[in-house]
């Protein structure tokens, strides 16, 4: 194992590493959510990728990482390498069961043994109509999206801000300089919007999101 | 913006995972729960996996030794044709044999070129047939 990887896994944060690299593994599926990917849910609630939960994709970049199949870079936090590995297995593994039974082409596996297949990793010169429009479709759905979860805040005008900027991409430091508060004051609207989240965690178009935002859920 | 780029909910989503530093080791049990994560259960997989990989590592030198000795114990006995064993004991065998003759049979070797497991056995035969002669003279 390498020594650096060692000495991470070591360290007695790691636990608290390992819990945020499965927050972002499940971050990571349901963005896809709002690229038209249709998940399936665990006993336990939990979003899927195949048969696949954040927490097998956290397990699978351990081992690959102590096992030597992915190598470490010690150079990065322990964390950003997990997170690199989850984006690509997740990656990955929706390719795969985007897939539905009939495949008409040779498989191959990257280098990393990822199953690659001609036809989703070719370099397209243009969109389809039809995908342009499902695209269209579904970055309207997310702006819709958006938009109610400011209008549910009326009269909250830092936490609507906080909304709008988040959605544009702004960081934590680039949100308290826009905002001109404070990192802690960031964090804490940060934890008043996600104590919200069950409004919008998981939905899978606006039209959802409305009814949660409508039933008070 | 292209079909690449992420969407505004795609960026809130994002955005939030960006700010988890902010958070007690509590405050985030209490997010992956309302994701359906048990974390607890799931930190004690991750521990045993570790364990798992650390007791591995710790009895690599076990499984090394066993090996040299299994070699060790083919190489000593007697009666088994070089070309009837198995090839990864003619390979040390025959290593063992370069070794043993040094700079000078290692060159000789060199020189002939890439030798076939049979050829290795082949020599290993002959030497020890010589060996046995020389024995008989020397007695």
């Amino acid at each position: 194992m390498n020594p650096v990887l060692k000495a991470a896994l070591a360290e007695p944060g790691y636990r608290n590493t390992i819990a945020r690299a499965a927050f972002h593994a499940d971050t990571t599926i349901r963005r896809y959510i709002w690229r038209g990917y249709r998940p399936r849910y665990s006993a336990l609630g939990e979003v899927m990728v195949g048969d696949k939960t954040a927490k097998d994709f956290v397990s699978e970049a351990v081992l690959r990482l102590i096992n030597g199949r992915r190598a470490f870079d010690p150079s990065r936090a322990l964390l950003d390498n997990l997170n690199s590995i989850t984006d690509s297995l997740i990656s990955a593994e929706k390719k795969r069961s985007d897939r539905s039974g009939v495949v008409d082409y040779v498989e191959e596996a990257d280098e990393e043994g990822n199953p690659s297949d001609p036809i989703s990793t070719a370099v397209a010169v243009a969109l389809t109509p039809d995908e342009r429009l499902r695209g269209d479709e579904l970055r309207e759905d997310q702006r819709r999206c958006i938009e109610a979860l400011v209008a549910s805040f009326d009269g909250n005008d830092e936490m609507q801000r906080y909304i709008e900027a988040l959605s544009v991409g702004f960081k934590r430091a680039e949100i308290s300089e826009l905002m001109a508060i404070s990192g802690s004051q960031v964090d804490e609207l940060r934890r008043k919007l996600t104590k919200y989240a069950p409004k919008f965690f998981g939905v899978t178009n606006f039209e959802e999101l409305q009814r949660r935002l409508q039933e008070g859920d | 913006m292209t079909n690449d780029e992420p969407g505004p909910m795609e960026n809130l989503l994002g955005g939030l995972d960006q700010q988890l530093d902010a958070l007690s080791s509590d405050e985030l049990k209490i997010e992956l729960q309302g994701r359906g994560i048990d974390i607890d259960a799931f930190l004690e997989q991750i521990d045993a996996i570790i364990a798992a990989h650390d007791k591995h590592e710790r009895l690599a030198w076990m499984r090394v030794a066993d090996g040299k000795k299994e070699s060790l114990i083919v190489a000593e006995t007697p009666g088994t044709r070089w070309s009837e064993r198995k090839p990864e004991h003619i390979l040390m065998a025959f290593a063992r044999f370069l070794k043993a003759g040094g700079p000078e049979r290692a060159l000789a070797f060199k020189n002939k070129g890439t030798l076939s497991v049979q050829d290795m056995a082949a020599i290993l035969e002959a030497d020890e047939r010589l060996q046995e002669r020389n024995q008989r003279k020397s007695t």
